[in-house]
């Protein structure tokens, strides 16, 4: 027990000292704009049909059941107004992270980890070529960017996918839907999302390339640091959530 | 298709997407707004952006919702065009089923002052809500039961019943009493109104005939009074009570006659007055009849409140900044004085303190003989100039964008500010075409994090971004600066002791 709490400790340092020096370098040039040009177009533009395709589904089943006990009340039309906040604050950021996860960070940490087991990061270091800087603060670039990007599609989308659900299956008066689908959402609520967006670009990137260069042990090794990334960056997105839920909630008032 | 331009694509459908969302989502009521508070005993189903309604119609928003004193404060955001006085009362009522409600307000009426920026709205009532209407309900219930249960008891029904049958009677008595009365009040009012009438007949010759018969009655009884000679008293004394009513009467028919005639001259001075100002003749006839004094006088109104409201409207904020240059390790201040006379429009005045300066850079070449040998020997010469640099810039604003251009820095320019959210600010601005190579480019975030807070935390901003990117001299910086409007100047001079 004690050796797993040692263990634990140091790797939580190591992972610390880590985030520090990737913040580190994000701020000194010279900035690859090719290579963070490639990661967008991995993570952003080959992403979009996936992620348009999730958070369609969940604007649909949101507004499914919504509707369903709205019904109740004769205010299925409200229903719309709940998909969008719920897209704004919450959903959008969050399945769009999950998704990217599952697309983006497992690739991230399967490619850094087989170069780490075949030596390539080693020979870089030796060309003084420093892994951080070349792999992994243009991803966390590209990340920053894309997630927030991506999240303001899957707004737009998640919350259609709700409208096509209550105009096309459930028969819900379109317009009364239309006009009460933006009823409680604020401008800030959208700001947030894409704030938190962003800021779970970086801690995926991190936790995945953090993975990736401290692989060892062969494929195995690669697929079991890849299982870790995942499961981590997964868990690490929804606790980081919940806190800057919470210190907006306190700050803003929301 | 390059890979730049799939980039570019990409991120303009996600802006488009972001921006359709933000505008479908933003409350585009802002406007022109006062802020005014109201203390209230329950916020119970209010939101932050409920609605204000004047008549129905939104006229502002509950901009926050805090304590004070135990008692809710709300924060409200009301159009400036909706005059509000000191009686004014606003009342929450229940908007939906769902439990959300409104704030609805009876603005008052100019029997009471105007209420002044930052007032209190004294008159608030809060207990229309569902809960409050439902109590009631359950007391009326439980008083009601209790009546039943007294109405129902044998002895009570008894009294009851005699109750009822001397209401009936009465009832009916007064029925007919009042019938009576109205039928004797008509009789009155058409006697009276006869009387009326004829009185309105008489003419003044009529009139001129009464006084002569009352002059003549006069004559009559002092003849008679001659005739008795002092011999019967009691003839005496009646003729003597006659002589003075006579008298009496005869002055108040002088009187009238002279009141009307009064009346007559004065009708006629009137009448005489208005012809002469229908035909526009004197000053006010001219007032009242001619165009263009009426439209001079009505351009004069204009302009002199259009001076009004620009001189009172006049915003003034006070900026102060100072950037650390990352890459020359030097601090750069600025100095701004922003004017804005309308919502849409400023002007802003600021000094800089640039380390860099401006930057010059000659090379001479010149031939040396060394020994007989001669050597040709390149000076660079780097001349540092300006370190005090000027901005002079107009800018309109359209919404979130504010378009500037004038003076940058010395160099003629424009620049483009983007304010998405209060909290932050995006600039770009291009200027020095003239200096023979790329213009320069600086660009700029701004945070206001602590906006929120009190003062003076909620003047304090950071900034970040680059200068002279296009350049080959180009750097990074980041900084803090301060921040007041002319509120905040205000309470910040009126704060320092007096020596």
């Amino acid at each position: 027990m004690l050796k797993f709490f040692n263990k634990f400790i140091r790797n939580l340092v190591d992972f610390l000292r880590f985030s520090g020096e990737c913040c580190r370098w994000l701020f000194v040039p010279p900035y690859r704009i090719g290579q963070i040009a490639e990661h967008i177009e991995r993570i952003g533009l080959q992403s979009i049909p996936i992620v348009a395709l999730s958070v369609f589904t969940t604007g649909m089943i949101l507004a499914l059941q919504l509707i369903n006990i709205m019904y109740i009340f004769r205010a299925e039309t409200f229903a719309g107004a709940a998909v969008a906040i719920a897209m704004s604050r919450e959903l959008a950021p969050v399945v769009t992270a999950i998704v990217l996860i599952a697309k983006n960070g497992s690739a991230m940490t399967a490619e850094i980890g087989s170069m780490q087991v075949t030596e390539q990061i080693a020979a870089m270091e030796t060309m003084a070529v420093s892994p951080l800087r070349y792999l992994v603060v243009p991803r966390i670039f590209a990340s920053i960017l894309a997630f927030p990007a991506l999240t303001a599609i899957a707004n737009a989308v998640g919350v259609y996918g709700g409208y096509f659900v209550a105009a096309y299956v459930m028969s819900v008066n379109r317009v009364a839907y239309n006009q009460t689908m933006f009823f409680f959402v604020d401008p800030d609520d959208i700001w947030t999302g894409l704030i938190k967006a962003a800021v779970f670009g970086f801690i995926v990137t991190v936790i995945c390339c953090y993975h990736g260069l401290r692989t060892s042990g062969g494929a195995k090794g690669v697929g079991r640091r890849t299982t870790a990334a995942v499961v981590l960056s997964t868990v690490a997105i929804l606790v980081a959530d919940y806190i800057m839920t919470f210190l907006f909630i306190r700050l803003l008032g929301m | 298709m390059t890979r730049a331009l799939k980039i570019g694509i990409f991120f303009i459908i996600c802006s488009c997407c972001a921006g359709v969302y933000i505008y479908k989502a933003a409350d585009f009521f802002e406007g022109d707004t006062s802020t005014y508070y109201a203390l209230a005993d329950d916020a119970m189903g209010l939101l932050r952006d409920s609605d204000v309604l004047v008549s129905g119609v939104v006229v502002g928003k509950l901009d926050k919702i805090g304590l004070e004193n135990g008692k809710a404060k709300f924060t409200l955001k009301i159009s400036k065009e909706v005059p509000i006085y000191e009686n004014a009362r606003l009342e929450k009522v229940i908007e939906s089923m769902l439990g959300t409600n409104v704030l609805v307000l009876a603005p008052g009426d100019s029997s009471a002052p105007l209420l002044k920026e930052n007032d209190y709205i004294k008159n608030v009532k809060t207990d229309s809500g569902m809960s409050a209407a439902m109590s009631k309900v359950s007391e009326i219930m439980e008083k009601t039961d209790a009546l039943m249960e007294k109405v129902l008891e044998r002895e009570n029904q008894e009294k009851l019943n005699k109750i009822i049958d001397m209401l009936v009677r009465t009832t009916e008595n007064t029925t007919q009493n009042v019938e009576g009365s109205i039928k004797m009040f008509s009789s009155v009012l058409k006697d009276m109104s006869e009387v009326m009438q004829k009185v309105n007949a008489r003419s003044d010759a009529e009139m001129e005939k009464l006084s002569k018969i009352l002059e003549n009655t006069l004559k009559v009884t002092d003849r008679i009074a001659e005739i008795s000679d002092g011999k019967d008293e009691k003839l005496n004394q009646t003729l003597d009570d006659l002589r003075s009513s006579l008298k009496l009467i005869a002055d108040e028919l002088a009187a009238s006659r002279n009141a009307m005639q009064d009346v007559r001259e004065i009708t006629s001075n009137v009448n005489q007055i208005t012809e002469k100002v229908a035909n526009g003749e004197g000053t006010v006839g001219k007032l009242l009849t001619d165009e263009k004094l009426y439209e001079d006088i009505v351009k004069v109104s204009d302009k002199l409140t259009d001076y009004a409201d620009t001189l009172l409207g006049m915003k003034v904020y006070v900026d102060a900044h100072s950037n650390y240059m990352v890459f020359n390790n030097a601090f750069k201040t600025y100095f701004d004085i922003t004017l804005q006379p309308r919502k849409d429009r400023f002007y802003m005045l600021g000094v800089v303190d640039d380390p860099r300066g401006n930057v010059s850079h000659t090379t001479t070449t010149h031939v040396t003989d060394v020994d007989g040998t001669r050597y040709i020997v390149e000076d660079d010469k780097t001349v540092v100039s300006d370190k005090l640099k000027f901005n002079l810039q107009i800018g309109r604003i359209f919404g979130p964008v504010a378009l500037r251009g004038g003076i940058f820095q010395n160099k003629a320019g424009f620049g483009l500010d983007y304010v998405p959210w209060k909290y932050i600010s995006l600039s770009a601005e291009i200027f020095d075409f003239a200096s023979g190579g790329a213009p320069q480019l600086r660009v700029q975030g701004l945070a206001r994090p602590l906006l929120w807070a009190i003062e003076p935390f909620s003047w304090l901003y950071i900034t970040a971004g680059g200068e002279d990117l296009i350049n080959g001299e180009r750097d990074l910086y980041f900084g803090l600066g301060l921040r007041f409007d002319d509120d905040d100047l205000k309470s910040i001079v009126s704060s320092v002791p007096k020596p």
